[in-house]
């Protein structure tokens, strides 16, 4: 068989496999596997490729972080801080969004996304429940905020963790790069939302005193287990810190931290090993050997030449293009599979012609990961709380996710491509 | 039979459930609950008995204890077991009982008279939660109740035994409360 008969083969699996996962008929894992597979049996690529292909960095990394989170998660020191921080704000629903906000976006920063939010959405829920509030004035918040939050740092979402995993770029880089557009955005979502929610928080008095008398001790179920779990998150994030200083890869200060924490609390690793989302790892394998395929094959060169011509290879048109066009695709397609086949498109980008591509790193960072605002399709986050209020008398629909998270979406960017154009144009 | 029991809902996938869970908890905990969640399988069993559904549900968990219910053609907790094989051979018993009483006139009867008991006891709970019962009246339930189990001994003494795989384990008064009763 031909290169050319390959090269026609890869991308129409490629695009098919795409296809399907956009439409979410089918089970986006289970599609991205077929998609892979059929890449190995057509002989588009070899096993040995696929298998370097596949980024270590990344998987290893999510499984490491999947592991610290759900130990730490068993103590309810979660649910302690949130009862906390709703009677630091005495009852007052406009401070305990301010105060889930920040817990949210913090949170998200160094977890993912989606475990940020089942752990914020469900107290969130019990919260709005005592002040009978509408949980949508905060839930809404919260699924900007988680988005913004994970945007900061490099293990907070995804795609940062995937552009980390395919570059040199260390957790510090990421803070130091993507923490400030992130906190100003942050800022845009509180006032964003005091102006669309603010007029609907208002509570009786007998309900803040409910809120008075919640008893957080109640959430911590154990507190030697407790002590150990900060003791190992407080090791991991100096080592994320330090993981440059000292030559280690982020996945390995991750797997090191959940070894340790399996080794000194007393929890059983096969249980533990249940509760790792091993459809998300097997949907990244997935993608990594679809996109593996094309980039050995030149496809991805070929189309990194084209966005050259394109843009003239002017840094500041490919950046802002990287940008925007990241925006929009995540706002309504998985981040995830566009992130992977961007990564290799940039490095190829940097190949042929000698720009710094740097800058085009936090642009794709900034864009795949905000995106997820513009709708409620575009991040795994807004899908969860969307699908957990469902059953609810106050569902979160397409129409009213996109009244809210378009505008944030759109500010954002225009904050993102300000900050770019400033500090790297 | 009350909607909350008649609704289906689809939970959907594990991340909804793990936060329905979490929200449950905070719920239970702020009660002053202490919550242990256990990974376990939860298994449905159907069999079809002499043209009688027959269904049960077992829990399978790493406490070292399993759980075994039967849920149609009426409800009846089989009891804790600590093994599997031990489950499997009460259902075993169990479905042999079944076919056997299926076979006979007064199936329909004990089937009646088993949700009526069922009934007689949520009344006896509600009655004693909801008012001042005096100590004559919880008598004279006592006395009822007494008299319903000299029932049972009267027809045990004077009836021929049909089933031996197994020994009846609650039709002895001695111990008074059966042993399914008995959890911790």
């Amino acid at each position: 068989m031909t290169l050319d008969f390959h090269i026609a083969a890869a991308v129409t699996v490629f695009l098919v496999t795409y296809g399907l996962i956009v439409a979410e008929k089918m089970n986006r894992i289970s599609v991205a596997l077929a998609g892979a597979s059929a890449m190995l049996l057509m002989r588009a690529i070899s096993q040995e490729e696929a298998i370097a292909s596949v980024d270590f960095n990344t998987i290893t990394l999510l499984v490491g972080m999947m592991l610290i989170v759900t130990v730490t998660k068993r103590t309810g020191v979660f649910q302690y801080v949130a009862i906390k921080a709703a009677q630091i704000a005495k009852g007052d629903p406009w401070r305990i969004m301010v105060l889930f906000v920040l817990l949210t976006a913090v949170s998200s920063a160094f977890l993912d996304n989606v475990t940020t939010v089942l752990l914020v959405a469900p107290v969130t829920m019990v919260i709005c429940d005592v002040l009978e509030l509408n949980p949508i004035y905060f839930l809404m918040p919260e699924i900007l905020a988680s988005n913004v939050g994970g945007t900061a740092t490099l293990i907070g979402d995804p795609p940062n963790i995937m552009i980390g995993g395919a570059t040199d770029l260390g957790f510090l880089d990421f803070m130091e790069n993507l923490a400030p557009p992130a906190l100003i955005i942050l800022a845009v979502v509180l006032v964003f939302c005091r102006f669309v929610y603010g007029r609907h928080l208002t509570v009786k008095e007998k309900a803040k005193a409910e809120i008075m008398s919640m008893n957080p001790d109640l959430e911590i179920s154990d507190h030697r287990l407790l002590v150990k779990c900060l003791a190992v998150l407080g090791l991991v994030m100096a080592g994320f810190v330090f993981h440059q200083m000292l030559g280690y890869e982020s996945a390995t200060v991750a797997l090191a931290g959940a070894a340790i924490l399996m080794v000194i609390a007393d929890v059983n690793p096969e249980e533990l090993l249940l509760e790792v989302e091993w459809g998300t790892i097997f949907f990244f394998v997935g993608l990594f050997i679809l996109v593996g395929t094309l980039e050995g094959l030149g496809v991805i060169e070929f189309l990194a030449g084209e966005v050259v011509k394109l843009t003239s290879g002017n840094l500041m048109l490919t950046t802002f293009m990287v940008l925007w066009v990241s925006a929009f695709a995540s706002a309504f397609i998985d981040n995830i599979p566009f992130v992977a086949t961007m990564i290799p498109l940039i490095k190829s980008i940097g190949t042929l012609t000698a720009m710094n591509v740097t800058p085009l790193w936090w642009a794709l960072a900034l864009g795949a990961c905000l995106g997820g605002n513009g709708s409620l399709v575009g991040a795994s986050a807004n899908v969860i709380v969307a699908g957990m209020v469902s059953r609810t008398e106050h569902p979160i629909t397409f129409g009213g996710f996109l009244k809210v998270g378009f505008p944030v979406m759109l500010i954002s960017m225009a904050v993102c491509s300000v900050y770019l154009w400033v500090v790297y144009l | 039979m009350p909607e909350r029991h008649s609704r289906r809902v689809e939970r959907g996938p594990r991340p909804y459930l793990k936060a329905e869970l979490s929200t449950q908890e905070m719920r239970l905990k702020q009660m002053g609950a202490k919550i242990e969640v256990i990974n376990s399988f939860l298994c449905y069993i159907r069999f079809e008995v002499e043209g009688v559904k027959v269904k049960y549900v077992y829990n399978l968990n790493r406490k070292g204890q399993f759980f075994l219910e039967r849920v149609t053609p009426y409800p009846q907790p089989a009891g804790t077991f600590d093994s599997e094989k031990d489950v499997v051979e009460s259902i075993r018993n169990d479905i042999a009982q079944i076919k056997q009483l299926a076979r006979s006139s007064h199936f329909k009867e004990l089937i009646d008279m088993n949700s009526d008991l069922r009934f007689l006891a949520r009344r006896l709970d509600s009655i004693c939660l909801y008012y001042d019962v005096k100590p004559e009246d919880i008598a004279t339930i006592r006395d009822s109740l007494g008299h319903l189990h000299g029932v049972f001994d009267a027809i045990r003494g004077h009836s021929d035994r049909v089933y031996f795989d197994t020994e009846p384990f609650c039709l002895d008064r001695e111990g008074e409360v059966p042993p399914d009763r008995e959890d911790d």
